[in-house]
């Protein structure tokens, strides 16, 4: 399953990631007339002063997701394969019971069509739009295995190192 | 104007909420299931931005004012559509229909609940401090 | 009348205010306890006010029928019937029992007269709520009362909550808990039950019923193994550290008494002692039992060696039962007790009440406490404000023993306790009178007349100092002259007065004179112990009734949210009697299995001391071997166990072998 993943110690906070998911989720899909659409924000770059970090917080389209649970109508469903939470505009009734139960904070509000907005993960692409967008690689798009394991190589490494100098 | 919200992890299932409800309005709009008593929710209306409710009320004693349902009692001829169309089952009805009109802005339930566990908000105030709240502990595990 | 009168909450020892306007009544958003927020008692506290039950008329019994006589023939029957059993039988023969319902000087007077009659046979329910605390904290602490403010919970690192089921019985405590954890604070809560309170825990240790010494010495085992006390703080603060030999508590046999994992007894104790501040809260679980005194004993040894006394947001913090119980008991409404808790074995301590109140002698020695007033030989009663009848299951079985004389009831309804009296007198209720209300934090306020009395109900001071005019004291019926002459008797209410009480959130005692700010949180510098440090003492788990192949389960005794002790204010209130309207037995559902009973079945129940008859509910948040009934229902008295602790007479309301079948 794939997910995307936010490595906040590569975050910059330069937002290109906003600005690529208002491009791909607009009419147009052009950065100019994108803007004046006035796209509905789906991924939020949260600063943390204190950290003096930033992280891109977007839907985790949790395994057992609370949204899903919550809503009364069917609006928001999980796909049993991908795990992609999905939203439908046409059943949502806008109760925002989703919205107070998210631990991320990542449900919106789409203020014209008076219903919740969410990372659909960008059904249309291959690699999310804002994955594509992001230069710094602070988003990253893989199956958690690979990632997990790739995160296992560094420190693996590092032991047997530490391993053989001091056996020598 | 805000809306009601529940943070259920608060909830202790006291149901001051619907007491205080009764009190203010004779009977109570808002109602607190316990769920195998070992967790407690509120039920109330939602006040909901597409408001099932007012879209079938045909004839316009419900309505849909800025982010609020508002109520006629004149032109409400008690048919119950609404009452079908509630997906939290929040309007009751017998000779008038029970709904919550937000106590004219300050609900005495917010006010009453002992654990602030529901509360008068704007969703956006509510997913925003939740949001930068993650991100803190995110951040936290990065620095560290 | 102004529009909106402040007042507090005449339910539980929280104190929260509200407001109470022409119509109904108005949230105070500026409350210190409860900012606003009341639970659904204190919503449905008016209900009472006006109620057609109301007692309106003094009446007296002739035969079984009733009949309404005037004021004047009432009290002076009160007063002649007094001191007849005085000058037939002596002082021994006169008993009274206050009230932790009505105000600071209503129970002042009260206890005043009593002992001008020569006894200390007076009492208050405190006896069952927190009378345990009041020995054990007075002899180790100095002071019998909560150490810290509940708002300053919100300021612990750590919340140990052991006995108490406070999202129910005081929910606005739970608040302040939960700020508390939105700042990061463990909560672990030691109950048997999975209680409301149960859910706010990060820890939740469902120990076996009576288990609670076990417990907490297998904490301060793993404290003092691990290194976890605080050494300077036992230096310099405590004695009888020494003693404390608490090795066979280790945390594998601890495990094996209390049924919790080893595990997780060695996480308390870390938590507990590790954080910068911890407090802990305790309530009936702790103090209703046959070693209720050693129970509050184990609790402050606790918090003693890892020092987490007398700083904010580390504390004790016994939470008490009625709204002016903590008031009652400083006011000396008390077998044991002299006001400003001045025992009664210390006769220089009563020399110098002797002189205030210019009496010729005082009476010496503890007097009868509520539950030995059917067994003595009493000629007069007098019981203000107090269903005893259907709050001590002692009294309940031998009701009949409690009438062998005169009996006078002052009541704002006609509970069962009136219904055997020969004379009762119509009182005023909290918002109809003046004067001042202590919380369980030792906050006084001063509360306002807001409302008429009904019919001909006067407040219970007017009625006192009426009797006592004719008994020849002249004690007057103003409130404000009343609590100054506290402001002599009592040394923690020296700088009380109306207008510090009148202020929002009234002032916390002590106050040694009027400009002082009051004292949120006691033993800051010093204990009040008379050589000012807390002393340390060890205590062990004792043998409690234990299970047999007759009674295999445990009955545990509580209450529930929506209603409130014997009932006879919450019963009378329709918004929460619809809600919980009869008795029922919590049982786990494999118990119901074990014994046949399905959900919602008439069972009975059975102890070794009686039979009742309930609606069973089947719920896992009952802890497997046992039941629960509520004890506002008179159905269990009946089965309640009569054990006594011997130190502060309180029964063991929490612990009675017991089995349970269907009743068909």
């Amino acid at each position: 399953m794939k997910e995307i993943l936010v490595r906040p110690e590569r975050c910059v906070g330069c937002r290109s990631c906003e600005i690529a998911c208002a491009v791909e989720h607009s009419q147009s899909r052009d950065l100019l007339k994108a803007l004046s659409e006035m796209p509905q924000r789906r991924l939020y770059v949260e600063h943390v002063p204190e950290y003096s970090l930033a992280v891109p917080m977007l839907c985790r389209h949790c395994e057992d997701a609370p949204c899903v649970a919550v809503c009364p109508t069917g609006a928001l469903t999980q796909d049993a394969l991908t795990g992609v939470v999905r939203h439908n505009r046409d059943i949502c009734i806008g109760c925002w019971t989703c919205a107070s139960v998210c631990t991320y904070g990542v449900i919106g509000r789409d203020r014209r069509a008076r219903v919740a907005i969410k990372c659909d993960r960008c059904p249309d692409r291959e690699v999310p739009a804002c994955v594509s967008a992001c230069p710094t690689r602070a988003l990253i798009y893989g199956e958690v295995e690979e990632v997990s394991r790739a995160r296992r190589a560094a420190p693996a490494l590092k032991f047997a190192q530490g391993v053989a100098a001091s056996s020598r | 104007m805000g809306k009601i919200y529940l943070d259920p992890e608060r909830c202790i299932g006291c149901r001051s909420c619907e007491v205080a409800c009764e009190r203010e309005h004779g009977h109570p709009r808002i109602s607190v299931d316990k769920v195998k008593d070992l967790a407690a929710v509120p039920v109330y209306c939602h006040q909901c931005d597409t408001a099932p409710c007012a879209a079938v009320c045909y004839t316009g004693s419900l309505r849909l004012d800025g982010d609020m349902v508002v109520f006629d009692p004149d032109l409400c001829t008690l048919c119950g559509l609404c009452f079908v169309a509630c997906p939290f089952g929040a309007i009751e009805l017998d000779s008038v229909i029970h709904r919550c009109d937000l106590c004219g802005g300050t609900p005495v339930c917010v006010m009453t609940c002992p654990t602030e566990a529901l509360q008068l908000e704007d969703i956006d105030a509510i997913t925003g401090s939740t949001r930068s709240r993650a991100a803190g502990v995110l951040a936290a595990r990065v620095r560290v | 009348m102004t529009a909106r009168i402040p007042t507090v909450c005449p339910y539980c020892a929280v104190g929260c205010g509200f407001y109470i306007t022409r119509n109904g009544m108005e949230y105070m958003q500026d409350h210190p306890v409860n900012e606003g927020a009341l639970c659904p008692k204190g919503n449905a506290a008016l209900d009472v006010l006006n109620h057609v039950d109301r007692l309106r008329y003094p009446m007296m019994r002739i035969g079984d029928d009733w009949i309404r006589v005037s004021w004047s023939e009432a009290l002076d029957r009160v007063a002649e019937e007094m001191q007849r059993a005085l000058r037939e039988k002596g002082p021994g023969a006169l008993a009274f029992l206050g009230s932790a319902k009505c105000t600071n000087e209503e129970n002042y007077i009260f206890q005043k007269i009593a002992r001008l009659m020569g006894t200390n046979s007076i009492d208050n329910s405190a006896r069952r709520c927190h009378s345990p605390t009041i020995i054990a904290l007075r002899r180790m602490l100095g002071t019998p009362a909560m150490t810290n403010p509940v708002s300053d919970l919100a300021l612990s690192d750590c919340i140990f909550i052991i006995g108490s089921n406070l999202a129910e019985n005081h929910p606005v405590v739970a608040r302040w808990i939960l700020r508390a954890k939105d700042r990061g604070a463990a909560v672990i809560v030691a109950d048997p039950r999975v209680t409301p309170t149960a859910w706010l825990a990060d820890l939740h240790l469902q120990l076996n019923p009576g288990t609670d010494i076990a417990l907490i010495n297998g904490m301060i085992n793993v404290i003092l193994n691990e290194g976890l006390e605080n050494s300077s703080f036992i230096k310099e603060r405590t004695s009888g550290f020494e003693g404390l030999d608490l090795s066979d508590y280790t945390p594998e046999r601890v495990s094996s008494i209390t049924g919790l994992r080893a595990g997780d007894i060695v996480r308390a104790a870390r938590l507990y002692a590790k954080a910068g501040a911890s407090s802990i809260v305790y309530c009936m679980g702790i103090t209703q039992h046959s070693c209720g005194t050693e129970n509050v004993t184990a609790c402050a040894n606790l918090a003693l060696v890892c020092g987490h006394v007398g700083r904010p947001g580390a504390g004790i913090l016994p939470l008490r039962g009625q709204n002016n119980v903590q008031g009652a008991c400083d006011m000396g409404a008390l077998a044991d007790f002299y006001p400003g808790w001045r025992s009664v074995d210390d006769s220089r301590a009563i020399d110098e009440l002797r002189r205030l109140w210019n009496a010729r002698a005082l009476p010496l020695g503890r007097g009868l406490t509520a539950d030995m007033m059917p067994e003595a030989d009493l000629r007069f009663l007098y019981v203000m404000g107090e269903d005893i009848v259907n709050s001590h299951p002692a009294v309940s079985r031998r009701r009949e023993r409690l009438k062998r004389g005169f009996m006078v009831v002052q009541d704002i309804f006609m509970t069962d306790t009136a219904r055997i009296a020969d004379l009762v007198l119509p009182a005023a209720a909290w918002a109809e009178k003046e004067g001042t209300f202590t919380s369980t934090e030792r906050r006084v306020q001063w509360v306002s007349r807001a409302r008429e009395a009904p019919g001909e109900a006067r407040p219970d001071l007017w009625i006192l100092s009426e009797v006592a005019a004719r008994l020849g004291f002249d004690l007057s019926p103003e409130p404000e002259e009343v609590l100054a002459e506290i402001n002599q008797a009592v040394p923690a209410y020296r700088g009380i007065s109306r207008s510090n009480a009148g202020a929002r959130g009234g002032i916390i005692w002590p106050c040694p004179h009027p400009d002082h700010p009051g004292t949120p949180v006691l033993h800051t510098e010093r204990f009040s112990t008379p050589d000012g440090r807390a002393r340390i003492s060890p205590v062990h788990h004792p043998a409690l009734e234990r299970t047999s192949p007759q009674h295999p389960l445990i009955l545990i005794t509580g209450r529930v949210v929506l209603h409130y002790n014997a009932g006879s204010m919450s019963m009378r209130s329709e918004g929460l009697v619809k809600r919980e309207p009869e008795i029922r037995i919590d049982v786990h559902p494999e118990d119901a299995a074990r014994f046949g009973v399905a959900d919602g079945d008439a069972v009975m129940i059975e102890t070794r001391w009686g039979r009742a008859r309930a609606r069973a509910k089947l719920t896992p948040r009952q802890k497997r071997g046992t039941l629960f009934m509520p004890f506002h229902f008179p159905e269990t008295n009946l089965v309640a166990s009569e054990i006594i602790d011997e130190k502060s007479m309180m029964p063991e309301l929490k612990v009675a072998a017991c089995r349970i079948w269907r009743a068909d």
